[in-house]
């Protein structure tokens, strides 16, 4: 299989504060990784990381086996940050035509004056616009979609997969992963877990907490405190 | 070229300069074309307008945006953060130079001869009102490198009792207005030493830094 997307021992600080510590982790063409954590546990810093948009301290990300900005030049890549990161005067009919030409919306009203629920509509729908994506990574993409837009991104997310892209999702409601991805990374303090969907025999986790369990109870069976399952490329 | 036109088509939707700063340029540009027609101006006093509006349309504070995210869709496009401050720049500037190339044309219709709009103290000025805001701005919030600059400029117009003279003539662009190279070589060198430092610094620095999401700090 393919690996779309490898990170290897990354370490994030900012000034003197450790972010992230020995981060890694392999996603293949046509995997989900969903990365989860506490709030400040560095999801949106692991995933702009990821993108080229921080540079890591120590560590290296390679996407298709490139550095990323060389990978982004030659490799369609979808990122979204979530709608706080679309400027409030720009109006949202251009903003759509800036992602693969296509009218996302025809609504000509600035950003500022929409619903942060639409708003974050059309950030995802511009940053997916693109054909074909070979990597997704968006951070909390169901963070104020209602249910109509939420049933919608998991449709177009399981077509994204299904035809061969990698997917890395961060979000706090764990529900929304679960079945879509085939494992979850967790961000613990200066660790970072990776817990393989299939290893989860009971029902899936539906928080934090509960995946925190599972992880605890995979570590007392293996007899180490944390499972470290990480340089692997997941089935 | 296709990256760059993308820019472009970005920068279009998310214009560098305001609607509202753009009707102020041509208003500026009308009021000051009527200046130089009817008042005979022989000077580019005209301008001087223009060279205020000009500090605060290039104070775009880049870092800012970049650190709420705006950019997001170019970075993962593959676009250099260094091109698109380049571009983000001079699309800033851009409105102020075509005003400049106007009054410059009106000057040449009306009076014809030496135009004080081109000579070198002029050209300077302008360089400085567009790149030292910019550059000093770079990781500030918008305008508030052109705020900052009208402050030493006020401080420039103590009669020398805060800045030599000499200091006043680097800092203070509307005393370079039709200056001419001899005589005032040394000042509109400083000058241009000045701009071209200031805009070296900040690319040097939006290229190393590492800006972060406001959200994930």
């Amino acid at each position: 299989m393919m690996v779309a997307l490898s990170v290897r021992e990354l370490t994030l600080r900012y000034g003197r504060r450790l972010v992230l510590a020995n981060v890694s982790f392999d996603v293949g063409a046509g995997q989900c990784l969903g990365v989860i954590g506490n709030n400040g546990a560095g999801k949106t810093t692991l995933l702009r990381s990821l993108v080229g948009c921080l540079t890591p301290t120590t560590g290296e990300v390679r996407i298709n086996g490139l550095l990323p900005r060389d990978a982004l030049r030659r490799t369609a890549v979808a990122y979204f940050a979530g709608e706080a990161t679309l400027p409030g005067f720009a109006r949202a009919s251009r903003w759509g035509a800036l992602g693969a030409g296509d009218v996302i919306t025809v609504d000509r009203r600035p950003f500022r004056a929409l619903s942060r629920g639409t708003r974050q509509l059309v950030g995802l729908r511009t940053a997916l616009g693109r054909h074909p994506l070979h990597l997704v990574i968006l951070d909390e993409p169901w963070e104020g979609l209602d249910a109509d837009a939420s049933r919608w991104l998991t449709a177009t997310l399981e077509g994204k997969r299904d035809r061969g892209a990698a997917l890395v999702l961060s979000s706090h409601r764990v529900e929304d992963l679960a079945g879509l991805c085939d494992a979850y990374l967790m961000l613990l303090p200066h660790q970072a877990v990776l817990v393989r969907a299939y290893e989860i025999t009971s029902a899936p986790p539906v928080t934090p907490a509960q995946l925190g369990a599972v992880v605890e109870r995979l570590g007392s069976a293996s007899g180490s405190r944390h499972v470290r399952l990480l340089p692997t490329v997941m089935p | 070229m296709r990256d760059l036109l993308y820019l472009i088509r970005y920068f279009h939707v998310v214009p560098p300069v305001s609607r509202l700063m753009m009707i102020s340029f041509a208003v500026l540009t009308v009021t000051g074309g009527v200046v130089i027609t009817v008042a005979d101006a022989a000077n580019a006093a005209a301008a001087m307008p223009i060279l205020a509006l000009q500090a605060f349309a290039a104070s775009t504070g880049f870092a800012v945006l970049a650190r709420r995210g705006y950019f997001d869709l170019l970075v993962v496009r593959g676009q250099p953060r260094m091109r698109i401050a380049i571009v983000q720049w001079v699309l800033a500037i851009f409105p102020g130079a075509c005003c400049w190339v106007v009054l410059s044309a009106v000057h040449v219709a009306g009076h014809g001869g030496a135009n004080p709009f081109l000579q070198p103290g002029t050209v300077v000025a302008f360089l400085m009102v567009s790149t030292i805001p910019w550059a000093a701005n770079v990781a500030l919030p918008r305008f508030a490198g052109a705020i900052g600059w009208l402050l030493l400029v006020c401080m420039a117009e103590s009669g020398g009792v805060i800045w030599p003279d000499s200091v006043h003539e680097v800092l203070f662009p509307v005393a370079l207005l039709g200056a001419r190279l001899n005589g005032r070589l040394g000042a509109i060198a400083a000058a241009l030493g000045l701009s071209v430092a200031s805009m070296s610094l900040a690319l040097t620095w939006v290229h190393r830094a590492d800006i972060r999401l406001e959200a994930a700090q």
